[in-house]
């Protein structure tokens, strides 16, 4: 069990110091682009999904043709169709919390990453955000997620 | 390290090839797999941090199979740590102090839940809608959404 806990870490570390040099942020990429017409980040968003599209799909492709390969394939679970998960709670959920966490996100100024990037930068108001996150995982652990869980 | 790497590496096309090709492998590579797509979550990973201490304290076999439960994922930490590597190496690290101290504990308060009860940061929205999930997309167009209004908020603001 050694080694998720390397990896998790490794990834950690490359998005930290990587994340801090190319300032890359998954709101304001978005956020930019709609401000100020800027498009460096948003290229930053639009590789991150298509190398990543394209890991899965060549994965996928070398797990169909080698049999020797088949712990490549990484799509375990099938997911539904967009008009069934339209239609289902959890997707109206998915829905109306992304709008929430793009509003809020926008007014913070960042996403969580670049918030964990900020706060290892030295800013205070990072910091003091990273303490509001901590916070309401833990206080969803131990009261919300026994309130909620029932009905998601 | 010459002028050119560093140029590289300052280029948000490159972090998203690397990081993109890492979070994707890190499901075979480095055993991050139940569930599908758990490369990179700033939100559940913290998650699975605290449950695993819990079930630590308490002894309790858990009866997820979530692999943050078994072992404790470290990414948050190591992206604190890597910027803070990175902003030394800059000369980039210095405190900043802010005003707007309350409003900014709140954001992350209310942002953290909802990241929890949506399952996914900004980030693993993205992920997930590689891995070919319908939910991430209709949390992408709200994640649009919000972006917009909150540009408007913004803008409203700067006229003021």
């Amino acid at each position: 069990m050694i080694l998720p806990v390397v990896g998790s870490l490794f990834i950690g570390l490359i998005f930290g110091y990587l994340g801090q040099k190319s300032r890359i942020c998954f709101i304001g990429g978005f956020r930019d682009f709609l401000l100020v017409r800027d498009k460096m980040l948003l290229q930053g968003l639009i590789a991150f999904f298509a190398t990543s599209w394209i890991t899965i799909q060549f994965f996928s492709l070398l797990s169909i043709i080698f049999k020797d390969f088949s712990f490549l394939n990484l799509k375990i679970v099938s997911y539904p169709g967009l008009f069934e998960s339209l239609k289902s709670r959890f997707g109206i959920i998915t829905f109306a919390g992304g709008i929430f966490l793009g509003l809020l996100s926008t007014l913070a100024g960042g996403c969580p990453l670049r918030q964990h990037v900020l706060a290892g930068q030295g800013r205070t108001d990072s910091m003091t955000y990273l303490g509001g996150f901590y916070t309401g995982i833990v206080l969803y652990i131990f009261i919300l997620e026994k309130l909620i869980g029932r009905w998601i | 390290m010459s002028a050119k790497k560093t140029k590289i590496f300052s280029n948000p096309i490159f972090f998203g090839a690397i990081a993109a090709f890492l979070v994707v492998i890190a499901a075979p590579l480095f055993k991050m797999s139940p569930p599908q797509a758990y490369g990179i979550c700033i939100v559940c990973h913290p998650k699975d941090f605290l449950y695993w201490i819990i079930s630590n304290i308490d002894q309790i076999e858990p009866i997820n199979s979530f692999i943050g439960i078994h072992a404790p994922l470290l990414t948050t930490f190591g992206i604190i740590a890597g910027s803070y590597v990175s902003s030394i190496q800059d000369k980039e690290f210095r405190l900043i102090k802010a005003e707007n101290l309350f409003l900014m504990f709140i954001y992350g308060f209310v942002i953290a839940i909802i990241g929890l009860i949506i399952l996914a940061c900004p980030t693993r929205l993205v992920l997930r809608f590689a891995f070919g999930d319908p939910f991430a997309l209709l949390g992408i167009f709200g994640l649009l959404i919000g972006i917009g209004l909150g540009v408007i908020i913004i803008k409203g603001k700067a006229r003021n």
